[in-house]
Order: structure tokens, then C-alpha cells, then sequence
């Protein structure tokens, strides 16, 4: 019996090793790029005021609200967070790799969730990346790259269109965000973290 | 020279246009008795409204449109219709939301959404005046009445640092209100096509 034990435990062992502690592996084969750095074309329009509807699913709390995105000179990116009744959730400024709180709601206001909030929206927004590496495969290429020392991963289709993001350690995913649309626009936006149970739905405002 | 004076002339328009003076003992006290009389008869209210959200960084306003009932009792349905479906009923110390068929409540026992809904209502029905959470002052300005309340509370002084109702010379209820952030931004809600008193199918404040 012991005996049967020990073997079933040894095994569910090496499985959980095998299985968990496979590295994160970018699809495709490993290319060498003309280009020493890639741009997001979403959001990067400068004075372009980018408004959506915004489904907010946190800790299976469902909250709707309004995001507003603008791209105020090369360096400088706003964006604020309203709810329906149009008052200010959380309003951010973003310089270069920065991210400055201007205002949040003191619900919001705690250490962890500000630190996360920050990681997330700023992974929304960011338009510049330092290309490290870049694979082709049969549905387009990947390009690793680093924000705020983590790793990116931005998908391209055949068409050279952004169609997703990803912040992975060297284990797992972390965050994904999946764009939808075409050239600069994106009508909708999916945003999933993995770390934590927040869900972010965007649909562009018509 | 002549480009001196249009820019003057424009630049006095623009303070008379703008000036805010206080309302004399007499003026104040015709007003809420006017105002009184209208809220002691007041049943309900329907109206439209539009909803313009000004943020300091953003050239263009955001815009919402939708349909507001509110009766004596103290029920209130705000419904947005454009662009978003969207509604929120305060009723019976429930917040109701039925978000583009998603239906969902919360419970109103919390004391933030109590202030809420008070203030909503009494904004819109003028009920606010003798409040003792704020600190209330009276202005003519232009063809208005504005009454300008700043929030006593230290829980509402957060989210709003003024609240400004203006009501037209000759109207007892509130055609516009100014909700102003801490931060300066506001949310202005136009009031239009309103109807007083009007009877309100029970059904509107269902879930």
C-alpha cells in the first residue's frame, strides 16, 4: 500500500515539474530583424481623444464605465477612467516610461491595486518597444520586447496588424490583451490578466 | 488701435456675461418661497436630459443622452438611451442596474450611495436648500438663479467640491446642474422638455 503511495506521489511530482515549470516558448522560429524597434499604432495618433465603453469584470464584480485615452505630444499620454454617471474613477499620465497618478478614487487608492492598475493601463497604452527578438511563424511573427523590465510579446498577423500583447514571465503568461480592428484602430479591445481575476472588455463609442 | 478696443470691448461682454452677483434678502427669500410652494405640490418629475462630462486634457466634451423620473417618494430612475443603454433606479435603499440588459443590485444601506441619491433628487427637485451638509449660497447669473452648494461632509467633499443648480428667473425647478470634481473637471446635466407632475407608470422603476 505505502508502496503504491510512494509511487503516486512521486509521479504526480514529475508531472506538476514537467508540466509547471515548462518555460513560456515564443511560437515560431527565431528571424533576424532589420528593425530596432516596433510601434503599437493604437492610441498613437497625437490630439486624438480615444473614448470606449468599458466592462469591468474584477473579482467578479461587474462595473461599466467610460475609458478616455489621449495622446498629448510624443512623450505624453493621458488616460482616465469615468463611470457611466460621468464622474472620475482614476486618471493617469504616462511620460515616456512613467506612470503618474493625477487622481484616483480613495476606493481604489491602495498600494497593491494603484501598483497593478498602473501596470495594466500602462500595458494598454504604450506605443514604443525595443524589438529583442522576432519569430515568423505560419501566422505572422512575434517580437519579444521588455517594458518596465518584463516581457512583451507582440503578435502580428500576416498583415502586419497588431492583433494581440503579452506580458510573460519566464514560466507563464501574465497578461493578454487581444486588439481588434484595423491600421490605427482598434473598435475593440480585450484585456485579461492572469495574475489576478480582472477582465477588461473595450468597445470603441460611437 | 482698433484691434485693442474689439478685444476689450469682447473681454467686457464676456464679465458681464459671466457675473455672478449675490442675491439681495429680498430676491432670496422670494426665491425659496417660490421654490417651496412648487416642491410642497411636486408628485414627479420626467424629463430629458443630456449629460456633457468636461475633463481639463480633452478638446471635446463627452456626450450621453438619456431620460430621468423621479417621484415624491423618493424613487428615481436615471436611464441613459445614447450612446450607451444604461439605467439606474434608486428605489427603497436599492440601486438597481440594468446595464444593456444586465441586470444587477447593489444595496444602497452604504452611506455614499444614500449621499447620491439624495443629492440627485434634491438637486433636481430643489429639496437641497435647508440641507445641513452643505454650505449653500445664492447668485443671479444671466437669466439663472444659481445656487451654489459646497458639501460639508468629509466622505462627498472627495468626489464633488461643488454643486452648482441653476434654475431660470421664472422656474421653481432646476434646469441645469454642475457637478465640479476636486480636480476642476465637471459634469454638467442639461435638463429638457421637463414635465411636472406628470402621472409615471409604476412599471418605469421596475427592474
Amino acid at each position: 500500500m505505502f508502496k503504491l503511495i510512494r509511487v503516486f506521489l512521486i509521479t504526480s511530482v514529475f508531472i506538476l515539474f514537467t508540466t509547471a515549470c515548462k518555460h513560456y516558448k515564443v511560437e515560431g522560429t527565431k528571424i533576424e530583424s532589420s528593425k530596432e524597434r516596433t510601434v503599437v499604432p493604437y492610441f498613437n495618433t497625437a490630439g486624438k481623444e480615444y473614448l470606449y465603453n468599458a466592462k469591468i469584470n474584477v473579482f467578479n464584480n461587474e462595473l461599466s464605465g467610460i475609458l478616455v485615452v489621449k495622446k498629448l505630444d510624443d512623450k505624453r499620454k493621458r488616460l482616465a477612467l469615468l463611470s457611466e454617471f460621468g464622474n472620475t474613477l482614476l486618471d493617469f499620465e504616462m511620460i515616456n516610461n512613467e506612470v503618474n497618478v493625477i487622481y484616483i478614487m480613495e476606493d481604489l487608492n491602495k498600494k497593491l491595486i494603484v501598483a497593478k492598475l498602473k501596470k495594466y493601463f500602462q500595458l494598454l497604452v504604450h506605443s514604443n518597444y525595443e524589438i529583442k527578438q522576432t519569430y515568423s511563424s505560419e501566422n505572422g511573427s512575434n517580437i519579444v520586447s521588455k517594458l518596465q523590465g518584463k516581457r512583451i510579446i507582440l503578435r502580428n498577423n500576416n498583415n502586419a496588424q497588431l492583433i494581440s500583447l503579452q506580458q510573460v514571465s519566464v514560466w507563464r503568461e501574465k497578461v493578454k490583451i487581444d486588439f481588434y480592428g484595423e491600421g490605427k484602430h482598434a473598435d475593440s479591445i480585450h484585456f485579461k490578466s492572469l495574475e489576478l481575476p480582472v477582465k477588461i472588455k473595450l468597445r470603441m463609442r460611437k | 488701435m482698433m484691434k485693442y478696443i474689439v478685444l476689450f470691448c469682447t473681454l467686457f461682454t464676456f464679465s458681464l456675461l459671466a457675473q455672478e452677483t449675490k442675491l439681495t434678502a429680498q430676491e432670496l427669500s422670494a426665491f425659496k418661497q417660490r421654490v417651496e410652494q412648487e416642491t410642497k405640490s411636486l408628485k414627479s418629475i420626467r424629463t430629458d436630459f443630456e449629460q456633457s462630462k468636461h475633463m481639463a486634457f480633452l478638446s471635446n466634451d463627452i456626450q450621453s443622452k438619456g431620460k430621468m423620473y423621479l417621484r415624491s417618494d423618493g424613487s428615481l430612475k436615471w436611464e441613459y438611451t445614447s450612446p450607451n443603454v444604461y439605467s439606474v433606479i434608486f428605489k427603497n435603499n436599492s440601486i438597481l442596474i440594468n446595464d444593456n440588459g444586465k441586470k444587477s443590485t447593489v444595496s444602497g444601506e452604504q452611506d455614499m450611495f444614500k449621499k447620491i441619491n439624495h443629492l440627485i433628487s434634491g438637486s433636481v427637485s430643489g429639496k437641497l436648500f435647508d440641507d445641513k451638509e452643505f454650505n449653500i449660497s445664492y447668485y443671479k447669473s444671466g437669466k439663472n438663479i444659481l445656487v451654489k452648494l459646497i458639501p460639508n461632509n468629509k466622505t462627498l467633499k472627495k468626489y464633488i467640491s461643488e454643486v452648482n443648480l441653476y434654475f431660470p428667473q421664472q422656474d421653481a425647478t432646476v434646469s441645469k446642474v454642475k457637478l465640479i470634481e476636486p480636480s476642476g473637471d465637471f459634469t454638467l446635466i442639461t435638463f429638457i422638455n421637463k414635465e411636472l407632475n406628470v402621472q409615471i407608470d409604476p412599471s418605469i422603476f421596475n427592474h
